[in-house]
C-alpha cells in the first residue's frame, strides 16, 4: 500500500515515518544521519510504500513548489536555463528512497515500479499536473523511452559524483496508463486516511480516473 | 547561445517528424556546436546486418566506407570504450591512451578532416549499447556544451528508438508477459514440467501449457529455453 502522509494524519504513521527518515538518512556505506532536513515541515507530503506488517519499503517526499523547496532554495543553478518552475498544481519530488538491502531483486524492482506508478496516481487524484525532479541522466533515458513528457530545466550537473538534470515531468492520464502497463502495476496503489473535515488534500476515488477516462 | 539551441531542439521533438528530418535536426544542432558529422550505431551486435547496426550516419562517405571495410567497428578504441564505460568521452583522450592500431585509426581519421570528436553510449530498449560518435575539425565544446550535447543525444536517441520501434514488424518486438506467464516461465526455468507447475500453481496442466506457449509467441522464441533466455534478457523474469 502507498500511504499518503501529511501533517494532518502524521500521528497515525509515527513508526513508519521514523523508518522512512532512517532510510533517508542511510548513506551509501551504511552511515546514518537523522534523515531530516529543513524541508521536512508541515508543508511536506510523503508517499510511504509499506508492507502488510507496516515496514517501509520506500518513500517519496513531495513539496509544494509555491513555497520554499529544494530547487528554489538549494539548487536553483540546476534550473539555469528554463528557471525554477512553480505553480499550485506542480509538486517537487525532492527526495526518494527505496530499501535495497534485501536480496530479492524482483521484489525491489516491483517496489520501485509501484512507487513510480503510485506517484502518478497520487498526482492525478489530488489534482497535480506536473512534478519537478532532479533525475540521474542515466535514468532519464528509461523514462523518455516510455514516452513520458519530460522537459529539462537546466544544464546537467554533477552532484556527489553522479550526473543529474532538473526536469519537469508532465502528469496526465495517458502517461499514467502507459506507466501502469509498462511497469506492470495494474492495481490502484494510493491509500489516504484523510482528516475528517476541512482537509485541503482531496483525492478523487481511483475508479474516478477510469470513469472520466471512459467519458473522455 | 548553443545551450538555448539544445533546449529548443528538445522542445521541437514533441512535433510530428520522420526519421530523416529528425536526423537532419540533430545534425543541425551538433553543427551549431562545431561538430561536423556523426555516426550512431550498435558496435556489439555481431551477426546483425550492418544496415541494422548503423542507425544514423552523416560521417564523410569516404571515411565511412574505409572505416566499415576495415571493420574498424570491432577495434576502434572509441567504439570499444563506449561498450565498457557509460561516461561520454572526447576522442583524443581515448586515442592518446590506445595502442598502435588505435593511433593509426586516429591518423587516418585526421586525413579525412576529423581531428577530434565527442562520443557517448546509450542503452537501447533491448539492452544493447548504442554509440553516438561526433567528429569535428576543430573541437570547441566546453564542459557545459558537452553536458548539453549528452542530454540532447539521449532525447534524440529515445525519439529515434520509439520511431524505429513503430517501424519494426510487431512479431520481432518481444511483448510484455502477464504475471501468470512470468510465473510459469520461472518454473520452466527451474526445470519443472507442465504437470509439476500445474500442481504448484493449482491450475490445469493444459492451462500451464497455454501460458508457456503464449510466452513463446510473445518473445519470438522457438524453444522454451530460448523463451527463458529472452525473458531474462528483457528483464521480464528474474531467477
Amino acid at each position: 500500500m502507498l500511504e499518503i502522509v501529511t501533517s494532518r494524519n502524521a500521528m497515525l504513521y509515527q513508526d513508519a515515518l521514523e523508518d522512512m527518515f532512517r532510510l533517508f538518512g542511510r548513506g551509501p556505506d551504511g552511515w546514518t544521519t537523522s534523515g531530516k532536513d529543513r524541508f521536512d515541515t508541515d508543508d511536506a507530503l510523503y508517499l510511504l510504500l509499506t508492507r502488510d506488517d507496516g515496514a517501509v519499503l520506500g518513500a517519496h517526499r513531495l513539496l509544494p513548489t509555491v513555497g520554499p523547496h529544494q530547487f528554489s532554495e538549494v539548487t536553483p543553478e540546476l534550473c539555469d536555463v528554463r528557471g525554477v518552475t512553480r505553480g499550485n498544481t506542480i509538486l517537487e519530488l525532492s527526495r526518494s528512497v527505496l530499501d535495497e538491502t534485501g536480496t530479492d531483486r524482483h521484489a525491489i524492482e516491483t517496489a520501485r515500479n509501484r512507487l513510480m506508478v503510485g506517484l502518478f496516481e497520487f498526482c492525478l487524484r489530488a489534482g497535480y499536473d506536473a512534478f519537478t525532479w532532479a533525475i540521474p541522466t542515466d535514468a532519464l533515458y528509461h523514462f523518455l523511452l516510455l514516452g513520458l513528457g519530460i522537459k529539462p530545466l537546466g544544464v546537467p550537473a554533477e552532484i556527489e559524483g553522479s550526473r543529474f538534470v532538473a526536469v519537469r515531468v508532465r502528469v496526465d492520464r495517458e502517461a499514467f496508463e502507459v506507466l501502469r502497463m509498462m511497469l506492470n502495476v495494474p492495481e490502484p496503489q494510493v491509500h489516504y486516511v484523510g482528516a475528517p473535515a476541512g482537509d485541503r488534500l482531496v483525492l478523487v476515488p481511483p475508479d474516478g480516473l477510469h470513469a472520466s477516462r471512459a467519458a473522455a | 547561445m548553443t545551450i538555448n539551441t539544445t533546449f529548443d531542439f528538445i522542445d521541437r521533438l514533441d512535433l510530428p517528424t520522420d526519421g530523416p528530418s529528425l536526423i537532419g535536426s540533430f545534425q543541425e544542432l551538433i553543427g551549431e556546436m562545431g561538430m561536423g558529422s556523426f555516426l550512431m550505431g550498435t558496435p556489439e551486435r555481431l551477426g546483425v546486418p550492418v544496415e541494422e547496426r548503423v542507425w544514423a550516419n552523416t560521417w564523410p562517405e569516404q571515411w565511412m566506407q574505409h572505416w566499415a571495410s576495415r571493420k574498424y567497428m570491432a577495434v576502434d578504441p572509441v567504439a570499444k570504450r563506449l561498450m565498457t564505460d557509460s561516461a561520454p568521452v572526447r576522442w583524443t583522450d581515448v586515442y592518446r591512451n590506445s595502442n598502435k592500431a588505435g593511433l593509426r585509426i586516429l591518423k587516418e581519421a585526421n586525413e579525412h578532416g576529423m581531428q577530434d570528436g565527442f562520443a557517448l553510449p546509450i542503452y537501447s530498449r533491448d539492452g544493447f549499447v548504442v554509440g553516438i560518435s561526433m567528429a569535428t575539425a576543430h573541437y570547441e565544446l566546453g564542459e557545459k556544451e558537452e553536458k548539453c550535447l549528452h542530454m540532447a543525444s539521449i532525447y534524440f536517441h529515445t525519439r529515434l528508438e520509439r520511431m524505429r520501434a513503430k517501424n519494426i514488424p510487431p512479431s520481432r518486438t518481444p511483448k510484455v508477459l502477464t504475471q501468470r506467464e512470468q510465473e510459469c516461465l520461472c518454473w520452466v526455468a527451474s526445470g519443472k514440467t507442465d504437470w509439476e507447475i500445474s500442481q504448484i500453481l493449482n491450475i490445469a496442466e493444459q492451462t500451464v501449457h497455454e501460458y508457456v506457449q503464449n510466452t513463446l509467441i510473445k518473445l519470438n522464441a522457438t524453444t522454451r529455453a530460448q523463451a527463458v533466455a529472452v525473458a531474462i534478457y528483457t528483464k521480464q523474469i528474474m531467477l
